[in-house]
């Protein structure tokens, strides 16, 4: 395995592996930081971008930065890529694909991802602007369809998100109808369960049912506990549209969560015999930079080339939602606005580039250094990048989860001023409900009493 | 009240709020970001000097994690759960002369009488993510608590600790010999409140103690678990401790 070497002024840098030169190249992030494999100084950061702009692609499947010896995603990623695509772009030097990304026809690029390792959209995005990764995600979208259809061009759709910190359907129900009142809930109607039982995922299940089927609202419902629970709850006949988990990138991680592969397959078996939304996409994934090291389960790689192989993890099983929660696991891991801004348009631009219907949760915790301001900015970019959805939460505060995401205003505020609408058949449905016309919010929208019984 | 007043009032979320376009009210708006710099306010406060003196007249020793500041204590969490050089050997001396004055309470008695070890307990207090919320609440709940603690075993001289993580109290109750760690620590601020302080018990704490070997009692606020009668629900909780001599997922509350 041969050393990789830069030359840089009259300094020299040496790097012992793939791992290494990975880990360096990454922008800042206080994650890489605390695992102590990023790069010394600005100088050093860049010698490895040098390095790794010349790297070959067929070297990431000769030299796996993460060996399948040692952990079944590897080992499943391997085995997955399509020999006859790759073939055709292994010579292609990490900035060469970059150069491709930006500059071939998007058709041409989409044929691509059958090729694609994980890895490769990790090492990619390390070269790109931030600009470039907007571009390049807008030039590779990826449409689902359930009830809704989302990722089409010209259309910002968004997850309703009404946790309750008891678990009350009341006070969910509540923060539902307002939600869909301002046009929010086109991407699904999820809501994260404090206790994580099966008579709880249940009675949550029935309350969103409820109000899907009296008002005949066009989406998707999702209730985010343990996925062995929302299969206990399937068996038993609960009205879950969607499966859910949230994944790491590598096997160890996954165990801190409590699945596997062979568990998820299980899942997606059940889900093909029990499922009853009539689509092929039926799966939602979380996922968030920082989850590896936080179970101490990173193996000493980067947190943005584990986040690329979390999507490696989801496209297997075709999911109609996917997104990274960019600011929730904390300043340990992103410690600022420009960290936190930065890994929220890699993960969408990875996320597209490798397939996956990608949405964002733009998000931030009180001890970082962050505030909603930023959190609007970060917003506005992904939109402008083709952010499939966002999450739609009461002014922006999860009074559950004790975060601040983007809000019902948001959404609409969004929309409007990148001129986008919400998922086609959901549109229709706000404009037959008379609170949507012409893509522009009517004077009844916000208004939660028109929903009422 | 209408149908939907009554469902708005069963969540503490900000709902019917209205709107100026597609963006909040002023009010709106304005609360919002009025909670938020509270709770950023109350993650990068320290406690100040007259605290600090306060804490010693209460008889607590005070050290420092190896955090040196509070940067450094967000940005390495490993950090704040480990003391500072030199801080050990003042815990030790300080129950070293503690354990010279100590007279056994009743229920001491009672167990050396059954054969059992004297079960030490270590309180601590950390700053943790919101040093306002020890500094608030420290007088509703240190004197009762401890109170309440040298009843059940022998009290280790207090700590309080300046960037303190939870684990950081295991450390310490190593070092004075005691038994049963009970660690009171400013919670991360959320935007309904910036003060809450938690309350971690952990038996037999070591190097290999995990989250699923502690008790906690969280949302010790104003609009929460009464400061003034956190005490006497968290020694209730070590005297059961005590009894299973254990702190972990076998012992249920």
């Amino acid at each position: 395995m041969a050393v990789l070497f830069a030359v840089s002024g009259n300094r020299h840098y040496q790097f012992p592996n793939l791992a290494a030169v990975m880990a360096k190249a990454n922008e800042e992030k206080s994650g890489d930081a605390l695992a102590g494999i990023a790069a010394a100084d600005a100088q050093e950061r860049l010698a490895a971008k040098q390095v790794l702009a010349d790297v070959r692609l067929r070297r990431f499947v000769d030299e796996p930065v993460l060996p399948p010896e040692a952990d079944e995603l590897s080992r499943a990623f391997l085995s997955e890529v399509d020999q006859d695509l790759f073939r055709r772009l292994a010579d292609w030097s990490v900035g060469e694909l970059r150069e491709h990304l930006l500059a071939d026809a998007p058709a041409d690029l989409a044929a691509l991802r059958p090729a694609l390792l994980p890895e490769l959209a990790a090492a990619v995005a390390k070269l790109m602007s931030n600009l470039d990764l907007m571009l390049a995600a807008k030039r590779l979208p990826v449409v689902v369809k359930g009830r809704t259809t989302l990722g089409l061009s010209g259309h910002l759709a968004t997850r309703l998100q009404p946790n309750h910190p008891r678990d009350g359907v009341d006070g969910m129900t509540a923060s539902i109808l307002e939600g869909l009142s301002y046009g929010c809930g086109d991407a699904v109607i999820g809501v994260n369960p404090v206790d994580d039982r099966v008579e709880v995922v249940e009675r949550l299940a029935d309350g969103i049912e409820q109000i899907r089927t009296r008002l005949n609202v066009p989406t998707q419902s999702c209730i985010l506990a343990h996925v062995t629970t929302q299969m206990e709850a399937l068996r038993r006949g609960a009205p879950l549209d969607l499966l859910f988990q949230s994944v790491g990138g590598t096997a160890a991680a996954n165990r801190a969560f409590g699945i596997s592969l062979a568990l998820l397959d299980e899942a997606n078996a059940l889900l093909a015999e029990r499922g009853r939304l009539d689509a092929a996409t039926r799966w939602y994934f979380e996922t968030g930079q920082g989850s590896e090291l936080s179970s101490g389960a990173h193996h000493g790689v980067d947190q943005l080339t584990l986040e690329a192989r979390c999507y490696g993890v989801a496209r297997r099983y075709r999911p109609l939602l996917v997104n990274t929660v960019v600011g929730f696991i904390g300043p340990e891991y992103l410690y600022d606005s420009k960290q936190v801004l930065r890994a929220g348009i890699e993960d969408h631009f990875m996320g597209k580039l490798l397939g996956v219907p990608m949405g964002v949760d733009v998000c931030h915790t009180n001890h970082m250094a962050a505030d909603q301001n930023d959190l609007e900015s970060l917003a506005v970019l992904l939109a402008a990048a083709g952010c499939n959805y966002f999450m739609a939460v009461p002014m922006g505060d999860d009074c559950m989860l004790n975060y601040q995401t983007t809000s019902y205003h948001d959404a609409a505020a969004l929309r409007e001023l990148l001129g986008l609408r919400p998922a086609p058949e959901f549109a229709a449905w706000l404009e037959e409900r008379g609170l949507l016309h012409d893509g522009a919010l009517t004077a009844a929208a916000g208004d939660a009493r028109r929903l009422m019984p | 009240m209408t149908a939907f007043e009554r469902l708005r009032r069963a969540t503490p979320a900000r709902l019917d709020v209205g709107r100026a376009g597609s963006r909040p009210r002023t009010a709106t708006l304005l609360d919002f970001r009025r909670a938020h710099a509270a709770a950023c306010d109350a993650v990068w406060s320290e406690w100040p000097d007259a605290f600090l003196a306060h804490l010693e007249r209460l008889g607590f020793l005070v050290v420092s994690s190896a955090a040196p500041d509070r940067r450094t204590y967000i940005l390495n969490p490993p950090l704040g759960r480990r003391l500072a050089p030199g801080e050990a050997d003042r815990i030790r001396t300080a129950s070293a002369v503690a354990q010279d004055t100590f007279t056994p309470t009743l229920s001491q008695r009672a167990r050396e009488k059954k054969g059992a070890p004297p079960p030490g307990v270590q309180l601590v207090l950390s700053d943790g993510l919101s040093a306002m919320a020890g500094a608030r609440h420290c007088d509703a709940v240190v004197p009762r608590l401890l109170d309440g603690l040298r009843t059940l075993a022998h009290a280790a001289v207090p700590v309080a600790v300046r960037n303190g993580r939870v684990a950081i109290g295991d450390e310490i109750a190593r070092r004075a010999g005691a038994a049963l760690v009970v660690h009171l620590i400013g919670e991360r601020p959320g935007l309904a409140t910036a003060d809450s302080l938690g309350c971690y018990l952990t038996y037999a704490p070591g190097p290999s103690t995990t989250d699923a070997d502690r008790k906690c009692i969280s949302n010790i606020h104003a609009a929460g678990l009464n400061p003034n009668e956190a005490a006497a629900s968290i020694a209730g909780v070590a005297r059961r401790i005590l009894d299973a001599q254990t702190s972990g997922t076998a012992l249920v509350l």
